[in-house]
């Protein structure tokens, strides 16, 4: 289950597009015979529907950028319908092709692709040219995440990460310094080691289906990716992949996570108190709860060889809904491209643009948390983006739920699993043609 | 399992004329002791899961997670304010009134239609009844799961999903209350409608005015058991709705669950919304649904 | 209720002759009946004989929902469900394992306590409407509350369950939803908590049209209250019985809002339903070929379940 991709609604994210870009002006550009404006709307008045998944504290975020941008705007209405992202990609195809859905949404960049060979989407490429956007401004898989066959779907918004966060309280009373976070997985079992001494399970762990982004970021640690670099085979089974739901279980078995922890159980602990460490995203900082500890944030510790981490990207998209409507598919690609490069408002909300120049600012710096996620951008694996490869990852998450129950050994359970999900790839690759 | 307990024949007139038989009398006061100690245990598991519900939503989030005591200290409905809002993030006051809409309508529709066809069914001869009814009750056979996808993509082709018109309208189509009717009507007897015929009523008005009055406790046991289980129904609204403004109660709480993971009172605070009014309507009208549903059983 | 008597015998008549010749024949005009059914017509014929059909046409292609072109396939749809070594294969009759799983535990429970429950409560004493109201109450919370209820409760670590359990020195870490065999416990104890009442209510009726003067007659006779219940009370409940059983099956076939809340399928899939695995597949993956046939599998299994239901129950009558 998908369920906690919904916490990437409340991601407070970094944004991956610079607040200087508005100024750009040029030329209409054309798709399908339909002029695209990303710069300016002159037509007559329309309405825009526009998804995002948002639910968290972020969504009033871009509520308060869409009200300013229909009242800057007298003649685009855009309304806003915020879900779960796991209903989001399940509705999206099907609202769309009964034409209730939206004209304009973002998602994340793995189901860029996805959508868009269902049909869903429309490209967007003169919105991106008119952007400005270039391959050089961004991580190379933030880019490559909103092509489908060539063609530009997605605009980059932002792109969000795990970091390491710990309980500062936690910690203090088990006479661990709270303002050195563990920079090697051998310093944060050795944290986790004297905290087991004065009896506190450090790190707690549940078995569900959010773990994979645990196991995703400790599987590229050790060298793996889930899938080979063409989409094709499943790959996280290797050695990599056996190498960190191990060191994922063994917080289970050296007695640092009590067993058979509920869903976000880990999360129920460390805001009470009862728990020192925890992966979790970005937008975790602007967590209402965490406002009864004392915690902070870092880099996750090189637990493998290298100390990357798991992270996606949320994209700009416009619909199929939009393509025989030339006004509302210029509207929409103004819409766009005013939200990505209005910045302002982002800046404000804790974001960190991939524009190295942007990130170099003292303005940008400030921002609480920045520190730390700013410089992740470089460190984050980015999901690889096929058509069809997120139906493949139920399997993993049931192989990881079966170790930490207990249940298998991670190579029998990953292989398992791995012969499962390659059924699924290899039907999905036929099917969607890549 | 507790056989059943002996005493005397119930000394009110109430409980005289609902005397239960399964061996009506003889021993007294020990055994009725025993009867209320595991009846009140009984009630107690049934009950305490509901006071908990209750209890959680006025804590804060730490007193839920921290606390067993079902004392909430301090209280607060600070969990209710964002739910209760019309224009919330997390309408659930909405999501009532959506089921609340959805249930009435589809019984209404239900009723009315089923009324209608089952008395066509039972009192009336043409060709072709033959055919209907063996259809309709043929369908009485078929899980529910099987009009699922094919639905789906009727109601979909239709322009309905994401619309309460998805959750109203197929349920109409069900068999039960045309036979249950229909059941009704072939057994009343014919004098009443040739007399009423005799005064110059049409077929219509005979349906009205004569048979309908009749039918009162049939229908209204339809209604209970339709308004019952369009209420209760989850996988459908789960698939078909997804606007945050269109979702009924079912289809409602689990994102609730799912937006706000850890914060139990909270999500209390929706169930309760989603419960309390239910059960008030329950307590009030119990006996009628209660009778209700059991004459379904015994002639179903 | 005010059904009269007459009323149900006409009604268990016809059900053993459905198409029987009902009474008040009376020939109209020949619109008039179909007047009469027409608006409900338009429904069934929309909405349930049209779909019967059409999901197996369906099922007969490669229908994806969102994608045009949806090749016609025959029986592959079904062929691929009986072959080992398919995308389909492994995990469908595992889900089909699931729900027979919870369909072997919750039957009998959820058939004999509602039978406890209302034979205590089919007394005269004070209170009774109370008690009979309190069993009940839970059925009109709806699945979802009660699934979203109990998977609080039943919190491994946080959940009031454990930490009652222990505050009277019981084990206080057993894994309600996330272990075997505790995950099947919690499932059939939420649903049995949310069913029970309604199975208790429909033998309260039954019991209650069991004539009096045969318990009188077996008193007679001598027979105590256990020889009452064997050879009054259940022979008297028979019909009420199987009809228990029938939907009870059939409610338990159905399980998906249970484990979708509380569970959500896990550990491992092992509490993933039929119908759980069938709705991912149609209505979230938009493999509404695969899942039709699926829907159709699932329902000719529970037709053979039933058949033989009621041929075991309808040759037990005949011992009696």
């Amino acid at each position: 289950m998908h369920v906690r991709l919904r916490r990437i609604a409340a991601s407070v994210s970094v944004l991956t597009l610079a607040t200087a870009l508005a100024a750009c002006g040029g030329a209409d550009d054309t798709i399908d015979g339909t002029a695209i404006s990303g710069s300016s709307y002159d037509g007559p008045a329309v309405e825009l529907s526009f998804w995002n998944g948002f639910t968290g504290a972020d969504g009033a975020y871009f509520d308060s950028m869409v009200e300013d941008f229909n009242a800057d705007n007298p003649n685009i209405t855009v309304k806003t319908t915020t879900m779960e992202w796991a209903d989001f990609y399940t509705k999206l195809p099907i609202a769309v092709r009964s034409g209730n859905g939206p004209d304009v949404a973002v998602m994340h960049m793995d189901q860029v692709s996805t959508q868009a060979a269902q049909g869903a989407l429309t490209p967007l490429d003169g919105v991106a040219t008119e952007l400005g956007l270039q391959e050089s401004d961004f991580a190379e898989a933030v880019w490559a995440g909103g092509l489908y066959q060539d063609a530009r779907y997605g605009i980059p918004l932002d792109v969000h990460m795990h970091a390491l966060y710990y309980n500062k309280g936690v910690l203090e009373a088990a006479g661990i310094d709270p303002d050195a976070p563990p920079t090697t997985g051998a310093e944060l079992e050795a944290n986790l080691e004297t905290l087991k001494e004065q009896g506190v399970q450090g790190m707690w762990i549940d078995s569900s289906g959010w773990m994979r982004t645990w196991f995703v970021a400790l599987d590229a640690q050790f060298g793996g990716q889930l899938y080979s670099d063409d989409g094709a085979t499943v790959t996280w089974n290797d050695e990599a992949g056996v190498q960190a739901l191990t060191w994922m279980s063994d917080l289970v078995t050296k007695g640092y996570s009590p067993a058979n922890v509920g869903q976000d159980g880990y999360w129920k602990a460390f805001t009470t108190d009862q728990n020192a460490y925890v992966i979790g995203g970005i937008w975790e900082q602007s967590n209402p709860t965490f406002d009864a500890i004392e915690w902070g944030v870092a880099p996750l510790p090189a637990i493998g060889d290298d100390d990357v981490t798991w992270g996606s990207s949320h994209q700009f998209t416009a619909t199929t809904q939009v393509e025989d409507d030339p006004d509302k598919l210029a509207a929409a690609a103004y819409f766009i491209n005013s939200m990505s490069s209005d910045s302002i408002e982002w800046a404000k909300a804790n974001q960190v643009p991939a524009r190295a120049s942007v990130r170099d600012s003292a303005e940008f710096q400030a921002l609480p948390g920045m520190d730390v996620f700013g410089p992740l951008i470089d460190k984050t694996v980015l999901p690889q983006n096929f058509p069809g490869l997120p139906e493949s990852q139920g399997e993993l998450e049931d192989a990881i739920n079966a170790v930490l129950l207990g249940e298998a050994t991670p190579q029998d359970a990953l292989d398992e699993a791995a012969t499962a999900a390659q059924l699924i790839v290899t039907e999905n690759k036929s099917k969607f043609g890549y | 399992m507790t056989t059943p307990t002996i005493d005397r024949p119930g000394s009110t007139a109430e409980e005289r004329t609902r005397a239960a038989r399964p061996g009506a009398a003889r021993r007294g006061g020990g055994s009725r002791v025993v009867l209320y100690v595991v009846l009140c245990g009984l009630a107690l598991l049934f009950v305490a899961p509901i006071v908990w519900m209750i209890s959680t939503s006025l804590k804060t989030q730490v007193d839920a997670t921290v606390s067993t005591s079902l004392i909430p200290s301090p209280v607060t409905t600070g969990s209710f304010e964002p739910l209760l809002s019309w224009d919330s993030k997390d309408p659930v006051l909405r999501w009532f009134v959506n089921s609340v809409v959805v249930a009435t309508v589809t019984t209404a529709l239900v009723v009315t239609t089923a009324a209608l066809a089952g008395y066509a069914l039972a009192r009336f001869r043409f060709r072709g009844r033959g055919l209907v009814f063996s259809m309709v009750v043929g369908t009485l056979f078929l899980p529910g799961f099987i009009f699922l996808i094919p639905n789906y993509i009727i109601v979909s082709n239709l322009g309905l999903l994401d619309t309460l018109t998805a959750l109203v309208l197929p349920p109409v189509g069900g068999a039960f209350g045309v036979f249950f009717l229909r059941q009704f009507f072939l057994s009343l007897p014919d004098e009443l409608d040739e007399a009423a015929r005799l005064d110059g009523a049409s077929d219509y008005q005979v349906f009205r005015s004569v048979m309908l009055p009749l039918a009162q406790a049939p229908l209204s046991t339809i209604a209970v058991i339709t308004f019952l289980a369009s209420w209760n129904d989850f996988l459908w609204p789960v698939y078909v709705l997804y606007t945050k403004t269109t979702l009924t109660l079912p289809a409602g709480l689990p994102l609730l669950q799912g937006a706000h993971h850890e914060d139990q009172p909270l999500i209390m605070a929706g169930a309760v919304i989603a419960s309390v009014p239910a059960l008030v309507v329950f307590v009030l009208a119990q006996r009628k649904i209660i009778e209700s549903v059991a004459t379904t059983g015994l002639k179903g | 209720m005010a059904t009269s008597a007459p009323s149900r015998r006409a009604a268990a008549r016809v059900v053993t002759a459905p198409v029987g010749q009902p009474s008040g024949n009376r020939p109209g005009r020949r619109s008039t009946p179909w007047l009469f059914l027409a608006p409900y017509l338009c429904f069934f014929g929309l909405f349930v004989l049209g779909p019967a059909l059409f999901g197996l046409y369906v099922s007969l292609f490669d229908w994806h929902f969102t994608f045009p072109n949806r090749p016609f396939v025959g029986l592959d749809n079904y062929v691929k469900l009986f072959t080992p070594g398919t995308r389909d294969f492994e995990p469908f009759w595992r889900s089909m394992g699931a729900t027979g799983t919870f369909t072997l535990l919750s039957v009998p429970l959820l058939v004999t306590l509602p039978l406890g429950v209302a034979l205590l409560v089919n007394r005269p004493f004070r209170g009774r409407t109370a008690f009979r109201a309190i069993f009940f109450a839970p059925y009109v919370l709806g699945v979802a509350v009660v699934g979203v209820l109990w998977r609080f409760m039943l919190d491994t670590q946080h959940g009031i369950v454990n930490k009652l359990l222990g505050m009277v020195g019981l084990p206080d870490t057993t894994p309600w939803l996330q272990q075997l065999p505790w995950a099947w416990v919690s499932l059939v104890g939420a649903t049995l908590w949310w069913t029970l009442g309604f199975n208790a209510i429909i033998y309260l009726a039954g019991l209650q049209a069991i004539p009096r003067d045969q318990y009188e007659a077996a008193e007679l006779d001598g027979a105590g209250r256990w020889a009452q219940l064997r050879h009054v009370t259940l022979p008297g409940l028979r019909p009420v019985i199987v009809f228990i059983v029938m939907i009870t099956v059939l409610a338990s076939a159905n399980l998906f809002g249970q484990s979708y809340i509380m569970t959500a399928g896990d550990p491992n899939g092992a509490t993933r339903s039929a119908i759980m695995y069938m709705s991912e597949t149609g209505l979230g993956q938009f493999r509404m070929g695969a899942a039709s046939a699926m829907s159709y599998v699932l329902a000719v299994v529970l037709m053979v379940v039933s058949l033989l239901n009621f041929r075991f129950l309808a040759a037990r009558r005949d011992d009696s």
